[in-house]
């Protein structure tokens, strides 16, 4: 069935300052690890690293513009593993590396990637069949 | 929305190795606000308008919840993984009642700790969602 789905859209997000503080502020989420810049580098990173979910964003965001629809799409199942930490002024994109059906259901293999190639983190979308997009151009552009 | 900055303290004095698999925390009363739901619709902080609650939110709230069940959030722990299972939708704005436990806490080959807490999210009585998030203790 590779051919006939709608193509996963790539999706590209800049992560500034402003958005670990914005997500600190919604979540409550003050670990040092994302405010306090000596501590990071005493954990082993090169400065403060953004929350999870900030790069998570990326492939939230290709799965509602593939889907369509702004909530939460019924018995979606989105698997994450993250590679790598996400720093201030990283550009991240989420692009689809296949998209297969197994057994009625429609996964989509995803990976986020910053600037410089690295890998920071892969998801794996399980769709509905029923639910997932059909692609009304030509198989070529089926995986985004 | 309940502030974020009212109730447990920013950080918390727990240790991951403290916890054992089939603790329960909960459940909580969260409230979701249409500012959240709309500033978790594409790049954080981006507003964007809709009547129900994106994918953006499971994350949030399970974060917030996290935090009141450990009185605050441990410093130092990294994530390691998410799992999201939708059930249905969420209204942009409204109650949701969260309850965790410790559903897995195993030894990594290079001798660090990881727990998974499992979320449920409910509203109006009905799951919404699932979310196990998986910690490396620090």
């Amino acid at each position: 069935m590779t051919g006939s789905w709608a193509p996963f859209p790539a999706v590209t997000h800049v992560v500034d300052a402003s958005h670990i503080a914005r997500y600190a502020e919604l979540s409550g989420d003050y670990n040092p690890l994302h405010t306090d810049p000596e501590f990071a580098r005493a954990a082993g990173f090169d400065g403060v690293i953004a929350h999870g979910p900030i790069a998570l964003q990326t492939v939230f965001d290709a799965v509602a513009r593939w889907l369509g629809g702004d909530g939460l799409p019924p018995s979606v199942r989105i698997d994450v593993r993250y590679r790598g930490p996400v720093s201030v002024g990283d550009v991240l994109t989420c692009r689809a590396a296949a998209i297969e059906e197994h057994a009625g259901v429609v996964l989509v293999r995803a990976s986020c990637r910053d600037r410089r190639g690295r890998e920071v983190l892969q998801a794996l979308v399980a769709v509905p069949r029923r639910l997932a997009p059909r692609d009304r151009d030509p198989p070529d552009r089926a995986v985004g | 929305m309940s502030s974020p900055a009212d109730g447990p303290p920013r950080l918390s004095s727990v240790r991951y190795q403290d916890l054992a698999v089939g603790r329960r925390f909960g459940p909580f009363a969260e409230r979701l606000d249409q500012a959240a739901s709309d500033a978790l619709r594409g790049e954080v902080g981006v507003s964007r308008a809709g009547t129900e609650a994106p994918l953006g939110v499971l994350p949030l709230l399970t974060l917030r919840v996290l935090r009141r069940a450990l009185g605050g959030i441990v410093p130092g722990g990294v994530l390691l993984g998410l799992h999201v299972t939708t059930v249905e939708g969420l209204p942009a704005a409204g109650a949701v009642d969260v309850d965790v436990h410790v559903s897995d806490q195993r030894r990594r080959p290079d001798g660090g700790l990881s727990t998974t807490f499992t979320f449920a999210l409910a509203a109006e009585g009905r799951v919404r969602a699932i979310v196990d998030w998986t910690i490396l203790a620090p």
